[in-house]
Formats: C-alpha cells, sequence, structure tokens
C-alpha cells in the first residue's frame, strides 16, 4: 500500500493549482500554448497567473478590473505603521489553513500573535491577521506576498491601522441637569411628589433649582445593610408569585379597544367633514324651498 | 404604606398581597421625592416598586407628563405601560408608551390630547420633546428602568439629552438587577444625594433559578445538542439566546427545517411583526422563541421557566438578565449554557463573579423544570 503510493508519486506529484501555478520551476503552461496563432501570448508569457497577484485587484488585465475601478476608486495603499501593532492582513487563505501553519509560514518574522476570521458558524471566513514583533519583522513578512500556502497563494499586506475611534468631545461629563428652569410656561408644577403627605423635608434637602444641596451625612440607609447578614436574605420576603397574566391581557385589550376607537373616531370625523359638505348643500335647497314656500304664502295672501 | 385607596385597590386586583423586598425597601424613599438607585433580583417585582411609586405621587387633576419612564426596549416599555395602567386602573390615570417604529403622528396626538405617564424608549421619546409635542415642563419624576443599559455606551448621550429637557429639579429613580461600578460613576453627574438600595453580586442569582451547563466542545454540535434537548425545551416556555442576529435567523431556520416549532425575534424585525412574535408567546401559542439581548431584560412571561444561552452572553450582567427570564417572581427555572471549549474560561468567571454554581447538567433535568 505504502508502496504503491510512493511509485505514484514519481510519476504524478500532488500540488495545489495555486502552488502549481505559482512554481516558475515548471514554466508557464502558457508557453505550450505559444504556437496557437490567436492567443494573446504576450500577456501571458510574463509570468504565470499568480505573479503578481499580490496587488489587489486585477487592474492590468482588464475585463472585471475596469468596471470595478470606476465605481470604486482603488483603494490608496496602506502606509507602513510607525508604532505597534504591526499587523498585516493575509487574504487568499486556504478553508484549512491552521495557525500554527500560518506561523510556520513567516519562519523568520516573529509573531505575536494570529488570527484566522471565522464566522459564527466556525467556518473560517478565507482572511486573517497576523501581528509582528517589530517593523522590520512586519517588511520582513511582506515578501512573502503571493506565495504558496496549504496550496494557495496568499495576499500579504500591511492591515488598515486600528480605527481610531472619533474622538468626539463627551458632552456628558459635566452634570447633566439643566442648569436653571427656563421661562416658565405655565402654572407652577404644584407641590413636589407626597410633601404634602410626608412633610416638606424635600423642599430642605433640595434647595433651590439647580442648586445641588450638600451630600447627606448619613450613608445610605439600613436597607443597603439590613440583608448582608450571614445568611442570604430573601429577596421575595413575604411576598408569593402573583398570577397577573390575565389582568395584563385584560389592560392590553382595553389599549387595543382604545386604539380602534380613536381609529373609529378620526374615520368618522373625517366622515362627518364630507357629511358636512353634503348636509352643507341639503341646506341650502331646504333654504330655496323655504323662500319658495314663502313666496307661494306671499302670493296665495296677494291672491286673498 | 398610605398608599391611596383606589391605588391599593389596583394593586389587590393586580393580585399582589405582601411587597417583596425591593417593594418594601424602595417604594417609600421614592415617594419621598428622594432620588433612588434601587438594585435588586430579576423578577423580584421592580416594575411595580416604580409603577407604584409613580402612580402614588400623580397628580390626577393634572393633565399633562408628570412622570417620564424610560426602558431599552420597545418590547420592555409597552409591558411596564401595561402594568402602570393595570395598578392605576381606578385612578383613572393616562399612560401612553411613546416607542419607535409606530406612527409618530398617532404618537403626538395622543401625546396633546395629555397624558400623565409616558413610558418609552429614548429615540422616540427624544423625538416626541423636540417637536414639543411631549411637554416636560410638569415633569417631577424621571424613571431609567435597567438603568445601568440605560447608561451605557449605546444609550448614554440620548438619556442625556432627555436630561437637558426635563425640569432640573426633577427627581431621577434607577432600577436594574446589575449596577456595575462604571455605571454607578455615571450616576454622580445626576443623582442628588440618592438612597441607594444595592444587592451583593453574590446574592444576584436566585437560588429558584438551577443553572447548568453542557459541553458541547465544538460550535458545531450545539444544534444537535438542542435539537436534543427539544422535548424538555418544550415542557413549559423557552428562550433561547444568541448573540447576533443573523445567528437568530439562521438557528430559526435550522430548527423549522427540522420541523421544530420556534419563532424568533430579534431587533431587525419590523415593529409590527415583533409585536405579533410578542404576543403570540405571552399567550403559550409559542413555546419556543429564540432571541438575541433584546429580551435579555425585564421582559416577563410567567411561563418561561427555561432559558438556555445557545451562546454565552459577551458580558456578565446580561447573563444575570437573560436566566432571569425564567423563574419569575419566585416561580422555578433552569438556566442552560452551551459552553464550547472556548467558552469554558468565560463560564468559570460568570460562577466566580457571582460566587454561584454551574454544574454539568443532569440527565433528569426534566424533572427541575
Amino acid at each position: 500500500m505504502a508502496e504503491g503510493q510512493k511509485k505514484q508519486k514519481k510519476k504524478v506529484v500532488k500540488m495545489g493549482l495555486g502552488e502549481f501555478l505559482s512554481d516558475t520551476t515548471l514554466g508557464s503552461w502558457a508557453d505550450e500554448m505559444d504556437d496557437l496563432p490567436s492567443a494573446p501570448a504576450d500577456d501571458f508569457r510574463s509570468g504565470g497567473y499568480g505573479m503578481d497577484r499580490g496587488g489587489r485587484g486585477f487592474s492590468g488585465r482588464g475585463g472585471f478590473g475596469d468596471r470595478e475601478e470606476s465605481r470604486y476608486p482603488p483603494r490608496a495603499p496602506v502606509e507602513l505603521p510607525t508604532r505597534a501593532p504591526f499587523t498585516i492582513h493575509l487574504g487568499n487563505l486556504s478553508f484549512d489553513v491552521a495557525e500554527q501553519e500560518i506561523e510556520g509560514f513567516f519562519v523568520d518574522c516573529k509573531i505575536i500573535q494570529t488570527r484566522i476570521m471565522k464566522d459564527f458558524e466556525d467556518k473560517p471566513k478565507g482572511f486573517g491577521y497576523v501581528e509582528f514583533d517589530t517593523l522590520d519583522d512586519l517588511k520582513r513578512a511582506l515578501e512573502y506576498n503571493g506565495q504558496s500556502l496549504c496550496g494557495r497563494n496568499v495576499r500579504v499586506s500591511i492591515a488598515e491601522p486600528p480605527r481610531e475611534r472619533v474622538d468626539r468631545p463627551d458632552r456628558t461629563t459635566g452634570d447633566w441637569r439643566r442648569e436653571r428652569e427656563p421661562a416658565p410656561s405655565g402654572p407652577p408644577s404644584g407641590g413636589r411628589f407626597g410633601s404634602d403627605r410626608l412633610g416638606g423635608d424635600r423642599d430642605r434637602e433640595r434647595g433651590d433649582f439647580g442648586d445641588r444641596p450638600a451630600r447627606r451625612d448619613t450613608e445610605a440607609p439600613a436597607s443597603a445593610s439590613s440583608g448582608s447578614g450571614s445568611s442570604r436574605s430573601n429577596p421575595f420576603g413575604g411576598a408569593k408569585p402573583v398570577d397577573s397574566e390575565g389582568v395584563l391581557r385584560r389592560v392590553e385589550e382595553k389599549l387595543e379597544k382604545g386604539d380602534q376607537e380613536r381609529k373609529e373616531a378620526q374615520d368618522k370625523a373625517r366622515k362627518d367633514k364630507e357629511g358636512k359638505k353634503e348636509t352643507a348643500a341639503a341646506d341650502d335647497k331646504k333654504q330655496e324651498a323655504d323662500e319658495a314656500n314663502v313666496e307661494a304664502e306671499k302670493e296665495t295672501e296677494a291672491n286673498a | 404604606m398610605n398608599l391611596k385607596p383606589e391605588l391599593l385597590r389596583g394593586i389587590y386586583a393586580y393580585g399582589f398581597e405582601r411587597p417583596s423586598s425591593i417593594q418594601q425597601r424602595a417604594i417609600m424613599p421614592v415617594i419621598k421625592g428622594n432620588d433612588v438607585i434601587a438594585q435588586a433580583q430579576s423578577g423580584t417585582g421592580k416594575t411595580a416598586t416604580f409603577s407604584i411609586s409613580v402612580l402614588q405621587s400623580l397628580d390626577t387633576s393634572i393633565r399633562s407628563c408628570q412622570a417620564l419612564i424610560l426602558a431599552p426596549t420597545r418590547e420592555l416599555a409597552q409591558q411596564i405601560q401595561k402594568v402602570v395602567i393595570a395598578l392605576g386602573d381606578y385612578l383613572s390615570i393616562e399612560c401612553h408608551a411613546c416607542i419607535g417604529g409606530t406612527n409618530v403622528r398617532e404618537d403626538m396626538k395622543r401625546l396633546q390630547d395629555g397624558v400623565h405617564v409616558v413610558v418609552g424608549t429614548p429615540g422616540r421619546v427624544f423625538d416626541m420633546i423636540n417637536r414639543r409635542a411631549l411637554k416636560t415642563d410638569h415633569v417631577k419624576m424621571f424613571v431609567l428602568d435597567e438603568a445601568d443599559e440605560m447608561l451605557s455606551r449605546g444609550f448614554k448621550d440620548q438619556i442625556y439629552d432627555v436630561f437637558q429637557s426635563l425640569p432640573p429639579a426633577t427627581q431621577v429613580v434607577l432600577l436594574s438587577a446589575t449596577m456595575p461600578s462604571e455605571v454607578m460613576e455615571v450616576t454622580t453627574k445626576f443623582m442628588r444625594d440618592p438612597i441607594r438600595i444595592l444587592v451583593k453580586k453574590d446574592e444576584l442569582t436566585l437560588e429558584g433559578i438551577k443553572q447548568f451547563y453542557v459541553a458541547v466542545e465544538k460550535e458545531e454540535w450545539k444544534l444537535d445538542t438542542l435539537c436534543d434537548l427539544y422535548e424538555t425545551v418544550t415542557i413549559t416556555q423557552a428562550v433561547i439566546f444568541c448573540n447576533t442576529r443573523r445567528k437568530v435567523d439562521w438557528l430559526t431556520e435550522k430548527l423549522q427545517a427540522r420541523e421544530f416549532t420556534v419563532s424568533a425575534m430579534h431587533g431587525d424585525m419590523e415593529q409590527a411583526q415583533r409585536e405579533v412574535i410578542m404576543k403570540e408567546f405571552r399567550s403559550g401559542s409559542s413555546r419556543v422563541l429564540i432571541a438575541t439581548d433584546l429580551l435579555a431584560r425585564g421582559i416577563d412571561v410567567q411561563q418561561v421557566s427555561l432559558v438556555i444561552n445557545y451562546d454565552l452572553p459577551s458580558n456578565k450582567e446580561n447573563y444575570i438578565h437573560r436566566i432571569g427570564r425564567g423563574g419569575r417572581f419566585g416561580r422555578k427555572g433552569v438556566a442552560i449554557n452551551f459552553v464550547t471549549a472556548d467558552d469554558t474560561r468565560m463560564l468559570r468567571e460568570i460562577e466566580q463573579f457571582y460566587s454561584t454554581q454551574i454544574d454539568e447538567m443532569p440527565m433528569n433535568v426534566a424533572d427541575l423544570i
């Protein structure tokens, strides 16, 4: 069995397509097509596919490239980072590649971390990032652009630097409350909640609008500490489960009914408006009729 | 507690007989007008706590907004609205839910007609304030439910904007099951001498909610694991949490392809559809709901006794909120966490952080639900 495989291997070398295409020792397959009359041989002779793959897009080749670019301007090349993180973007990765293999690929570069991006089903998306220790490591890594890893020519490019958070000024650092009461737009809002019932100590505590009262000396009342004994306090106290679903369903029905009534009222209002026009027209007719009657009466009177 | 008799009637009609611990501790300080930070375990009656306080403090003779309650999701805002209306049934108050995804003009009209309490989500509420449809002159009480979420990065600026439009003397009440220290720090910018009712993090998990994990090793094996559990899942009602909207869709499709009946809910869905899904789930006509963290907080469906974390949540707070969807108000609940090899550390961290125990799921887990 093993021997058989060996024998086979002598005849046929198994290699990935990308590997095959980029292997210049084999010559370009296009060479063999030289004799064919119609092939645009010049383009091919300059090297097999994949040799200049490192650049983004296929712009030199015509075809799709042009159309794409007319819509999207080409991305400006990312500049070499001046400070950490020194990260490259790895494109055209095989779905089977493991992080260790990537680390093995960049043998002479010191790697800090490697990330293969995956979707939520844990399937690799075919790209990843490698962060290097120094700028020199990164520069060296860039030279691997277009080389074959797990049978695919990987694209090595400088990763976009981490997007800096837009440093909008944080509006929320100061006091959130409005400084002072706006010009009163109506009658004053009456007493504070419960102040009549519970004594007006609130007024004293609050002071004027907007003025922050001095902090109370006493810490939060007993409540915070009362439950903190050695045993867990029961958060339910004496309360028992309440079946409120029936009550809430009734509320829901009431709300729906309200919505419907409002809608009907609106419809009615609309109809009334239209109706009014009609009744107005009818009134006119009636008036005419009345006038006619009066005339007739006058006539009869006169006749009499 | 010296509550208005009409309010008491509403409370009893709701089914409450005795207050829970948080209700006992927080209602009075709020009614007295203090700024209050109230933390309490999930499902122990926080919504009723602030609803009762708001209702007690309303002057029903003034038909304009006196209390503004904000919540992070539309579903939660609508749920709060219903609780306020139910408790205030005998007070003849108007409480409006002011949420995104609904007709703006109708919203404006409802507000201009005059309401006593507005419950809403920050975006729409601020829009209504800006359009002068919601007048804030009479607002005396500002309640932030799920306060830590409301003051986190995504919402902070919006809450600040709303704050700027409120009378400076407005009383502020914050509630949540979780109050991380960063949030407590932010509260110093607008709370005045607040009364703090806090719970230590090792007392946050409820004894009634049993927590387990299933070691699924690889992500790909989660789906089969879930299918194996399906019979258990449908004993009562269950919520299954995924970390992204796309994954919710993906999992829903996979399960439906295998002819399991499940529904899905996330923030990319149309509001009308969200409402239908919620209604079906609340009524029990759908039993398994796959959701993002949109439903992690506050949503109260009493029949839910099982929560599955198909993905572990990305923050520790939401773990508490998610598992709190089951075991409402002292009922039994079970939480099952799917844990890949990579997740093991996170699970241990959660365990340590809350001083709680997450055991391997036993064979007889169905008996616990």
